[in-house]
């Protein structure tokens, strides 16, 4: 079954590609036709809000900040306050949550040669929740919070880690085994943390963070958090050429120079990075890592050299879509993550349809 | 000496047949109950209600956290060294059994009576009691007053609220303008109540206005989640919060400071002891919160002596003599 599934996505994708080949051939480089929709998404993300704000305003603005055209005074002020300080941030975590959850889905995905594999799967998106409901619980200051996410996420896939070295090899099936363990134990913990939390307090915001929200960040914290995130998207997608090296088996790969080991191993530890950071910014938010590289692939063939940049910047744009409507669909601000999950299905539905011819014919 | 007493006492009670009086609690229910109340349980919404009519009977926390030990001051004297035994579905049975009470309190609203069928089961009557909304707890305290066999104090209690209902509703008819208040109930300031629901009836009782753009049959009214860009348009005058550090966020993040209530200084926390004064658990300190928020709202027309008025309050419900700093730390959390 295995084989005619893969023979049948593998045509497919060998058609996808001389397709988009042929667009590419004929239109700019393909990075660069991301590149600006990305841009273009985001101008777009900081054009609407709730925040009454007329179209023609965003470029006044932006013109008078740099010192063309003029603005009155106190109107500058209130544009400045929502443009900037409201919803650049919002925007900003939204490129660097969705694209870092993207990557790092993808990247699984290659290491682990399964398509249904997703971040999480090794205990840090349950470790960095655990550290996160720990330290509202605590009391302690939002700083510290995201902090404590991000050194539990680590610590959940360390643990999963040593756990697959407890039955003595390192293979990727006792790593998802180590990654299981280590994700049950950490859900449990923050079972654990919900039940003891205070009902009228803390509870409620923990609850709140863990359906994902992304207003909680400023720009401060995203420039410094930028920088690993931003680092680690890229580095994710330079190592997208090994990682066609390693689709094709180990040995392949050995004989062609690539050092299998060290590759795998630089892989799993940056997408656990960044994915663990991206909890520290935004909370829980689901599917984007598992769907976005389906849908990057199903559209622009599976070579991960290709696939890992684009579905950073296809995550990207998901997630401020996804943003979009949890600003605007409601009076109320709509957690991002049930927006994620509630967009996702019908878009994992759509690709499924797609591949599923392959998986009936055996 | 009277601590190790108390379980021998408890055992004692036990061996005595209590004589037993039928009533209807508030919300209908018949329910058999000892003539003579000894030992009281109140689940979280009805304890603050308990503590002020019989301090002496209650027989402990009903609180699902530990409660918190900066309580303890504002409490009536000999309450601070009760267990805490836990608060509704969360409380263990055989610790309410081994307790020794003899009657328990709930609360009328319709989802919140579950707690009943465990505390059947070790053959504790259970009371329901009004506590939803201010204007019921003269009610309540007057029904507890016979309950308790206390009709003095309950009426005294019930018409210490009458009056200050009263006055505060005289104050906001004369009011001109209601200034529109934003409650920022979470920590990050951006859950909120609408207008008309339970817990956010401070406002109106001080002559002030909701300032967000939804009612009580709003989805999800009392968790009301709002984003900053609503919150500017909306540009409240005035802003309550629950938490301090709510407060000091809102005064030092530039994504607040364009708003009016910011920019003038009204930002206000919440005075929280020994229950807090706004909301969460309801309780009959709105009456005290909202006078707090007059004097804020409509410093000319609601003239009272604030601290005067905190430290009356203060000892007609719970005995206490506040000392002035005792009333600072109340007045400035």
């Amino acid at each position: 079954m295995s084989c005619s599934l893969s023979a049948e996505i593998e045509m497919k994708q060998v058609r996808r590609r001389a397709l988009w080949q042929m667009i590419a051939a004929a239109g700019p480089p393909w990075e660069l036709v991301l590149g600006a929709g990305l841009v273009l998404a985001m101008i777009l993300a900081l054009s609407v809000g709730k925040y009454p704000i007329a179209v023609a305003e965003i470029p006044q603005f932006f013109l008078a900040s740099v010192g063309l055209g003029s603005v009155a005074a106190d109107r500058y002020a209130a544009l400045a306050n929502v443009i900037i300080d409201i919803r650049l941030p919002r925007v900003l975590a939204a490129v660097l949550v969705g694209s870092a959850l993207a990557s790092s889905g993808a990247a699984f995905q290659a290491v682990f040669r399964n398509p249904l594999v997703s971040p999480g799967l090794l205990g840090v998106l349950s470790g960095a929740s655990f550290g996160a409901a720990l330290g509202i619980v605590l009391g302690v200051s939002w700083y510290f919070v995201q902090a404590l996410a991000f050194v539990m996420g680590l610590g959940a896939v360390v643990f999963g880690v040593a756990v697959a070295r407890l039955f003595g090899n390192s293979s990727t099936l006792t790593l998802v085994l180590g990654g299981i363990v280590s994700g049950a134990l950490f859900s449990s913990l923050l079972s654990i943390i919900k039940y003891v939390a205070d009902p009228m307090n803390a509870l409620p915001n923990i609850v709140y963070w863990l359906m994902g929200n992304l207003a909680q960040s400023n720009l401060t914290q995203i420039a410094w958090l930028a920088i690993p995130m931003v680092g680690g998207v890229v580095l994710l997608g330079v190592l997208g050429r090994a990682l066609d090296a390693l689709a094709m088996g180990d040995d392949e790969a050995r004989s062609l120079g690539v050092p299998v080991g060290v590759i795998r191993f630089a892989v799993i530890a940056t997408a656990t990075l960044v994915s663990s950071l991206t909890v520290s910014i935004a909370g829980m938010i689901g599917w984007i890592g598992l769907i976005v590289p389906h849908v990057v692939r199903l559209a622009l063939g599976a070579s991960n050299t290709r696939l890992m940049p684009s579905a950073a910047i296809f995550g990207a744009m998901f997630l401020l879509g996804a943003d979009y409507l949890a600003r605007t669909m409601a009076n109320t601000e709509i957690p991002i993550g049930i927006v994620t999950e509630l967009l996702g299905i019908p878009i994992f539905l759509l690709v499924l349809s797609r591949t599923n011819r392959g998986w009936n014919e055996h | 000496m009277k601590i190790l007493l108390r379980p021998v006492l408890a055992g004692l009670l036990l061996l005595v047949p209590a004589s037993a009086r039928d009533i209807v609690d508030m919300s209908g229910r018949h329910v058999t109950v000892p003539d003579t109340v000894h030992r009281a349980y109140a689940m979280t919404h009805a304890f603050p209600l308990i503590t002020a009519i019989a301090p002496d009977l209650v027989a402990g926390f009903a609180s699902p956290m530990p409660p918190k030990p900066e309580m303890m001051e504002f409490l009536p004297s000999g309450m601070a060294g009760l267990p805490n035994l836990g608060g509704g579905s969360d409380a263990n049975i055989e610790k309410l059994k081994a307790s020794g009470i003899d009657i328990a309190f709930g609360w009328t609203s319709k989802g919140e009576q579950y707690p009943v069928k465990n505390l059947e089961r070790i053959a504790v009557p259970v009371v329901f009691i009004d506590v939803d909304r201010l204007a019921q707890y003269p009610g309540t305290f007057r029904f507890l007053g016979k309950l308790f066999h206390r009709e003095a104090r309950g009426e005294e209690l019930a018409k210490t609220l009458d009056d200050i209902t009263a006055r505060l509703k005289k104050s906001a008819a004369a009011a001109k303008d209601k200034p529109r208040v934003y409650y920022a109930e979470s920590i990050d300031g951006l859950t909120s109540q609408c207008e008309g629901t339970d817990r956010s009836e401070v406002i109106a009782l001080a002559g002030g206005r909701n300032a967000l753009p939804c009612n009580a049959t709003a989805l999800s009214a009392d968790h009301y989640v709002i984003d900053l860009e609503t919150l500017l348009a909306i540009d409240p005058e005035v802003i309550v919060t629950r938490f301090a550090a709510t407060a000091a966020t809102i005064k030092s993040d530039p994504r607040w400071a364009r708003l009016r209530a910011v920019k003038i200084g009204k930002v206000f926390v919440v005075p929280s002891y020994p229950f807090n004064w706004f909301d969460r658990p309801p309780s009959f300190l709105r009456a005290l919160g909202a006078e707090w928020l007059a004097t804020k709202l409509h410093p000319g027309l609601y003239r009272i002596d604030l601290k005067a008025e905190v430290r009356r309050f203060h000892h007609v419900f719970f005995g206490t003599n506040l000392t002035d700093a005792q009333v600072d730390k109340l007045l400035s959390p």
